[in-house]
């Protein structure tokens, strides 16, 4: 019954403020009779999918910012804290989805998208507080705490702790526990048109799923190139060979899995 | 060439069968083209864009047999939506439903004209998912749609209208399985319907009267056929070459109600060395850029305003933007107005960007080795990231350029390629240097280069480093451009760039090249200059 209401709060918001209180009425026989999840509950599952996917990727930002400074900690005399994390952490997330961290209990998502920003945006520290040994000593010839590795971690933590699933996902991987499933494959198929457009999602629920998907295309950026780009085949710094990859180029994806009932 | 080839494979084997053309330009004949929904009974239509774009005539069909040329009232082609009209009154109209209140698995009917038909088909089904794709929200409906049905009503069972059937959308797995169609939810026509002068919006989701027992299900179904509407257009058969049938995924961009846009000069597209009297016609544009510039410099010495230390002022006026025959994000080339501005004739240097970190206003740029090399002071300030980059022109009382301000400034008002011309020379003899350059990543110190100077006398646009403009990055945002002082997209994931070193490729090279990154991306060739309003 708790769960229900929770569907029910924002619908209803949105009618008493919309004005449209005779919808109520229809919207109260068709529960009864049908229990299919509303639209105006989807495109708030998407906003919440889409909201997280951002927050990840912006997190893999800032970590992919600071790589060049791993390992000179000592020298310059500042850290990348998860103290200094968060801060760039809320800047790059404001810029990219408008929305501010400090801020988040009077913004216009729903709550539940707050709850689960919160707890990203948690895992995301504890990972970068639990890093510190290999972001001051990087080890040469190892990955070191690189945007993927980030990404992994945060990830993983964030669906143990929430049932909400979180997962980079590419279609050639190099870590093969991030090989797309079928949903997720014809997803990055589409996004590897060139003609897709840039930065949309592509999402479904479907009458029979549990949960609404979300995959947010990933593009290469400059940095990226130094692992990922030419020339193709030669190894990178880790060993591993280089994909070819060319700038703007898409590069895989942040893929969410939301429970439509918390 | 291959969509000429799609063309006459469509002419020869479409037309004779008539039923595939119903959904493709075919030739100027009339062809029933789709279906449509009343929406007003003083003749509006709701209906899907790409049942009528590229029509020359449209004509409606109501359920009474009776005939009228209808004309377009609006369109959205991103959400495949268009709004007719016809000169009647008195139609049976069909009652808009509340989109946000439609549900999973909930029952639906659909009803349209499949393959063109006069006998109108209703036909039942249910919400089978949700999807989006790119640009398009839509929902799947399990129930058998045709070529024909596009543009019809999808209803809940009230009688209300939920969505609208399109053909645009393509199931993320590249197959649509048969039995499966998707539907445009309409709170998308929200915009369309208050093109309708009485439009009552506070009806929306408040169906008409209870559906009583019994009969029902027959009642509805006799409703719901009044207000369908059969549409069949006439199309330019010439624009079948031009502008392609909607395609999966490609979303076709074309709007006939947008006019034409004016052509720019043509641009020579070619690399060889420019002619004499392409070379003088430069010269001239330049000749009158600068005493424009003086002119309205004089104006403002007047008025007591001086140009603010190494600015150069950009006198209010239209450029052409963007460019034909570069990378698709460049298109299309239009007309653009900008107010006045300052412009930096240089790009910021370590020496100022130093006196901004003494002065508490910016960080140290994050690769430090070139900022402290005293041998650079005079080179570009590099490795800044977007948001450093606009810290300091905040502290200098200035601001970060706009992307069309950047343009301008490096091209002038004629369109051409690069800021000294069009000609290529310039770029093929620096790149060459520029391999013979140990290790590029090198800056040059500001202001060396008088042979790439814009005409406006600014210095160091291309061959140097790359500068961060205020912009978000859109890869389309040209396409829905304004007119006048565009500001960029609201929202993005990066920031754009312009200009480039001289060992990037050739197109990268042109004053209308839109490069971009993450707003925390620094580097080695990577700096910022700033503008500001002339007050």
């Amino acid at each position: 019954m708790g769960s229900r209401l929770q569907w029910l709060l924002p619908t209803l918001l949105v009618f008493s403020w919309s004005g449209w209180a005779g919808s109520e009425l229809a919207c109260a026989k068709d529960r009864r009779l049908e229990a299919g999840v509303p639209f105006q509950t989807i495109l708030e599952l998407e906003t919440t999918a889409r909201l997280l996917a951002i927050l990840l990727d912006s997190g893999r930002a800032v970590v992919n910012e600071n790589q060049p400074l791993f390992g000179e900690m000592e020298k310059s005399g500042k850290g990348f804290t998860p103290e200094a994390f968060e801060r760039q952490l809320i800047e790059v997330f404001l810029s990219r989805s408008g929305t501010d961290l400090r801020e988040l209990d009077s913004a216009r998502i729903p709550e539940r998208s707050k709850r689960l920003l919160k707890e990203l945006v948690s895992a995301s520290k504890q990972v970068v507080a639990e890093a510190q040994p290999e972001i001051r000593q990087p080890r040469p010839g190892e990955k070191g705490f690189i945007p993927a590795i980030f990404g992994a971690r945060v990830a993983s933590r964030f669906t143990e702790r929430t049932g909400v699933l979180l997962k980079q996902t590419a279609l050639a991987p190099r870590n093969p526990a991030n090989a797309p499933d079928s949903y997720e494959r014809a997803a990055l198929e589409a996004f590897a048109d060139p003609s897709y457009p840039r930065e949309k999602a592509v999402s479904e629920v479907t009458a029979k799923s549990d949960s609404l998907r979300l995959m947010f295309p990933l593009y290469t950026t400059r940095r990226c190139l130094d692992c990922h780009g030419e020339p193709k085949g030669e190894p990178d710094r880790t060993g591993y060979p280089r994909e070819g990859l060319k700038l703007g180029q898409n590069a895989g994806a942040i893929s969410v899995a939301i429970p439509i009932r918390p | 060439m291959r969509r000429m080839a799609y063309f006459l494979w469509l002419v020869i084997v479409g037309n004779p069968s008539g039923l595939w053309a119903a959904e493709r330009p075919g030739g100027a004949v009339e062809k029933p083209a789709g279906s449509g929904v009343i929406v007003h009974s003083d003749g509006y239509v709701l209906t899907a864009h790409h049942v009528i774009v590229n029509a020359r005539r449209i004509v409606v069909v109501t359920p009474g047999e009776f005939r009228a040329p209808a004309t377009l009232v609006s369109a959205d082609p991103e959400h495949d939506l268009a709004l007719l009209k016809i000169e009647t009154v008195g139609l049976t109209e069909a009652p808009i439903g509340y989109a946000g209140s439609v549900r999973l698995d909930q029952e639906v009917i659909t009803v349209g004209f499949p393959f063109g038909l006069r006998e109108v088909s209703v036909t039942r089904g249910r919400i089978a998912a949700v999807r989006t794709k790119g640009v398009q929200r839509v929902f799947q409906v399990d129930a058998a749609v045709n070529p024909g049905n596009s543009g019809g009503a999808v209803f809940n069972r009230h009688g209300e209208v939920i969505g609208i059937l399109t053909t645009k959308f393509s199931h993320p797995s590249g197959i649509v399985p048969e039995g499966m169609s998707f539907a445009v939810p309409v709170t998308y026509a929200t915009p369309l319907l208050a093109n309708i002068p009485d439009f009552d919006f506070t009806v929306i989701g408040k169906k008409r009267k209870e559906s009583k027992g019994g009969g029902e299900e027959e009642n509805l179904a006799q409703e719901v056929v009044r207000t369908s509407v059969r549409i069949e257009t006439v199309r330019n058969p010439d624009t079948a070459s031009t502008s392609p049938a909607p395609v999966a995924g490609g979303s076709s961009k074309s709007d006939p109600s947008a006019a034409a846009p004016p052509r720019p000069h043509p641009i020579p597209a070619r690399e060889q060395p420019p002619t004499a009297s392409e070379e003088e016609a430069i010269a001239k544009v330049n000749e009158q850029l600068r005493a424009g510039q003086e002119e309205e410099l004089q104006k403002l010495a007047q008025r007591g305003i001086v140009p603010p230390e190494g600015m150069v002022l950009v006198p209010a006026g239209e450029f052409w933007m963007g460019a034909e025959d570069g990378l698709p994000d460049a298109r299309p080339m239009h007309r653009v107005y900008l107010s006045s501005y300052w412009f930096d004739k240089y790009e910021v240097t370590n020496a100022q960007y130093r006196q901004c970190v003494e002065g508490g206003g910016c960080s140290p740029p994050k690769d430090r080795q070139a900022f402290d090399d005293p041998q650079r002071v005079e080179h570009p300030v590099t490795g800044i990231t977007w948001t450093q980059g606009r810290a300091y022109c905040e502290w200098r009382g200035k601001r970060l350029p706009t992307e069309a301000e950047w343009e301008k400034a490096a091209r002038g008002t004629d369109g051409r390629r690069y800021p000294w011309g069009n000609s290529g020379e310039v770029v093929k003899s620096r790149a060459k240097n520029a391999e013979l350059k140990a290790g590029n990543n090198s800056t040059e110190p500001v202001g060396r280069q008088p042979a790439t100077m814009s005409p406006y006398s600014v210095f160091d646009l291309i061959g140097s480093v790359s500068e961060w403009v205020k912009d978000w990055y859109a890869e389309d945002f040209y396409q829905t451009s304004p007119a006048r002082d565009p500001q960029g997209p609201l929202r993005g994931s990066f920031r754009v760039l312009r200009g480039g070193e001289w060992s990037e490729k050739p197109p990268d090279l042109r004053a209308s090249y839109r490069g971009w990154d993450e707003v925390t991306y620094w580097g080695p060739m990577l700096g910022v200059r700033c503008a500001d309003d002339v007050s």
